[in-house]
């Protein structure tokens, strides 16, 4: 491994292990755009896949297990969280960072394993939140750390839709245990970290999860709604809705109630940050100084917020500590839930007995 | 054939679909709902807890057992995207319906179609049997529905099975994009319904698209193609009706005169009038702009007689307010879409069964399911999921 000073003069040499779509999408057309990062290697279980990623971008070597990588600065870790259990601590092991893709992990238990784990070798691990650098997210959160709007009476937060196809794919992303399974991890874990990365809430103990009811159909999770207390960086303590489905479409966003207003976070890229009444109705849209207006550019500051992190050893914005509140309120939500996929253990779906 | 001994419906997680499958429960009609996987089967439970869903392909390699061999009736309300590629558009729905036919027991096919096949703006045509024989799509989508459909309904015939083609209009409802987008433009205090919507809107109440379909499936097999749509129903009708179940004022009429102009975007479209306007959109200013082209602008203007200068200033000015009204004026009005400009696509039009005076399908029902639909992705809620 090389020291900070001596990485923050050179080229970082990457290796990616995943070879699924948020590789070949989203991570390598902005990583073989960067300067001073070079793509070492692909690695997936299924080579073939490897081969033909590495291919189509032009990366010198594929791999078909992580023993086999020669070594590299920084790992993508893009796998199934369901898989984090064997591939983070490897990554580690070899003495590189590891930055993953959400969600990081389906326990805080994991979360903090990995967390502590790195930080006892000295590494750098980060999470892909993306959204976290959305426009409408980052320049809610300035504005609401200025409090101009007094303080928050309570979170309404939104993401659902009538999911009407399937695609040709498996949807192996709702229905593979090792994927974490269903809309709370597949959605909720964006969802949930905008909304808590709004109200400036990180770590594992600002969250208090007091409900979560799921709808389950033949096995699959297909929306959940969950209440919690989320504590401010400021102290003050909000009570929040998070609601994820398949099955309904939702009035979609961070609602954010003050005594005589509403913030409305708009959840993507091209979204808006606005004022609105109590029924939803617009009243204004507001600037929006902070964050990235297209999935290319966040994918872009993500990576090199990371590789900033890697070089200097100071946590960005998408640092795994900052992360831990996120995981605590999926967890908590399946513990309530009494619904639990337990991916890494192979244990069966366990409903709660109504 | 009275009545089929068991249908099976592809799409059935989609809008048409899965409603499909509601009506021909409650009409005593065995159904079985085709998905691709495990999340497909359940999104169809979720909507039809009662149906049976089989998960499978239909497109079986030769010698494999077919998911929907046992179905006499198969009704394809499947829509097999491009994937970004547009001659895929082609080649999986032909491969969806040759694996279709396929189903040993078939006798069958009721095949869905579009209203897209007219093209994007349909005009009334002089001979509406012509047109309906020999339609124009005007748009890729269209030409590929248009080939598809021509192309089950020729190998239908060469297997022995029945094939009905059915053109759908624009579906609305509860739960339906349409319906959607209708409402959306109800709430914007700028949008005008063009010629007051006076035009037949080609438009059927997805539960009166599973009546229909369950009305045909009673009758005989006849290998046709048929539009399916409330044919004497107006733009205004369908508009009215959605103000009148969400208590929203009805909407504003546009002036005869806008709207021939908005009708005009449509059929005067041509690529060279799209180059024009891009050339138009060009950034010319910030080309200028940028200090290289700057300086050789000055270079060039300090050589140039004030009489020439004078000229270009003076068309600059007046060029100049010209874009910014233009473009006031296009942030102060409505992109109307085609369909909303169209004159009724042709018949014969399948028979629509009246609606029932209560439960699914009943006046009161289809307006509370939009009403509360509506108001789950209008209004925040809390704990909205949970429902």
């Amino acid at each position: 491994m090389l020291s900070s000073s001596a990485m923050s003069k050179q080229t970082l040499k990457i290796g990616i292990v995943g070879a699924g779509m948020v590789t070949s999408g989203s991570h390598l057309p902005v990583l073989v755009n960067m300067p001073d990062v070079e793509v070492a290697w692909m690695c997936d279980r299924a080579l073939p896949a490897a081969t033909s990623v590495a291919k189509t971008y032009g990366i010198p070597g594929a791999f078909g297990d992580i023993k086999d990588c020669p070594d590299v600065d920084v790992v993508l870790v893009a796998t199934p969280v369901g898989s984090r259990s064997s591939v983070v601590p490897a990554v580690l092991e070899r003495g590189w960072h590891a930055f993953c893709e959400k969600p990081f992990a389906l326990t805080l238990a994991d979360h903090e394993r990995y967390v502590r784990e790195a930080h006892a070798r000295g590494l750098q691990i980060g999470v892909g939140q993306v959204r976290r650098y959305a426009k409408p997210t980052a320049s809610a959160r300035a504005l609401v750390r200025r409090g101009l709007f007094g303080p928050v009476k309570r979170v309404l937060a939104a993401e659902g839709f009538h999911m009407r196809g399937t695609g040709r794919g498996t949807g192996w992303h709702m229905n593979d245990r090792s994927a974490g399974g269903g809309v709370l991890a597949e959605f909720g874990s964006h969802l949930i970290d905008q909304t808590l990365f709004v109200l400036g809430a990180s770590s594992a103990d600002r969250v208090r999860v007091r409900d979560c009811a799921q709808r389950v159909h033949l096995g699959l999770e297909l929306a959940s709604s969950m209440l919690a207390d989320v504590t401010m960086d400021d102290g003050t303590r909000v009570p929040c809705s998070v609601d994820v489905s398949l099955l309904d479409d939702l009035c979609m966003g961070i609602f954010i109630e003050y005594e005589s207003v509403t913030l409305r976070v708009g959840l993507g890229f091209e979204d808006t940050l606005s004022l609105v009444s109590k029924s939803g109705e617009p009243v204004t849209t507001l600037g929006m100084p902070e964050g990235a207006d297209s999935p290319v550019q966040a994918f872009y500051l993500e990576w090199k917020d990371f590789l900033r992190q890697c070089r200097t050893g100071e946590p960005s914005a998408i640092d795994a500590a900052s992360v831990a509140s996120t995981t605590a309120f999926m967890d908590g939500a399946l513990t309530v839930s009494g619904v639990r996929l337990q991916a890494d253990h192979g244990e069966e779906l366990v409903e709660k007995a109504s | 054939m009275s009545t089929p001994k068991k249908v099976g419906v592809t799409g059935a997680t989609g809008q048409v679909g899965s409603r499909l499958l509601k009506h021909l429960h409650a009409a005593g009609i065995p159904a079985v709902a085709v998905v691709r996987n495990a999340l497909g089967a359940a999104l169809c439970h979720a909507e039809i807890p009662e149906c049976e869903i089989r998960i499978g392909s239909l497109t079986p390699a030769a010698g494999e057992p077919h998911v929907l061999d046992d179905c006499d009736v198969i009704v394809n309300c499947a829509l097999e995207g491009s994937g970004g590629i547009p001659r895929q558009a082609y080649t999986r729905n032909r491969a969806l319906v040759d694996g279709l036919l396929k189903a040993k027991s078939l006798q069958w096919l009721v095949h869905f179609s579009t209203v897209a096949v007219y093209g994007e703006l349909i005009t009334a045509a002089a001979d509406p049997e012509r047109e309906r024989r020999h339609p124009h799509p005007h748009s890729e989508y269209g030409r590929s529905k248009l080939f598809v459909e021509r192309y089950a309904a020729a190998q239908a015939q060469k297997r022995g099975v029945t094939c009905t083609v059915v053109r759908l209009g624009h579906v609305y409802g509860a739960g339906i994009a349409r319906s959607r987008e209708i409402i959306e433009f109800a709430r914007d205090p700028k949008f005008r319904l063009p010629f007051d919507g006076k035009l037949l809107s080609n438009a059927i109440h997805v539960d009166a698209v599973g009546a229909g379909i369950v009305e045909l499936l009673r009758g005989r097999p006849a290998a046709d193609v048929v539009s399916l749509a409330e044919s004497t129903h107006t733009w205004r009708d369908i508009f009215d009706w959605h103000t009148a179940a969400l208590g929203l004022a009805p909407v504003a009429p546009m002036d005869d005169a806008a709207s021939k102009a908005q009708r005009r975007g449509w059929t005067d479209r041509s690529p060279v009038r799209d180059v024009m306007n891009w050339v138009r959109g060009l950034p010319i200013k910030s080309l200028v702009r940028s200090p290289s082209m700057f300086d050789l602008a000055l270079q060039v203007l300090v050589r140039t007689p004030e009489s020439v200068t004078k000229l270009a200033s003076d068309i600059n000015r007046r060029s100049g307010a010209g874009a910014h009204i233009a473009r006031a004026v296009a942030a102060d009005s409505v992109t109307i879409p085609s369909l909303y400009l169209s004159d009724g696509m042709p018949g014969p039009f399948l028979t629509l069964p009246e609606p029932s005076s209560s439960g699914m399908g009943s006046a009161p029902e289809r307006a509370r399911e939009l009403a509360d639909w509506a108001d789950l992705w209008t209004t925040p809620r809390w704990r909205a999921a949970a429902a």
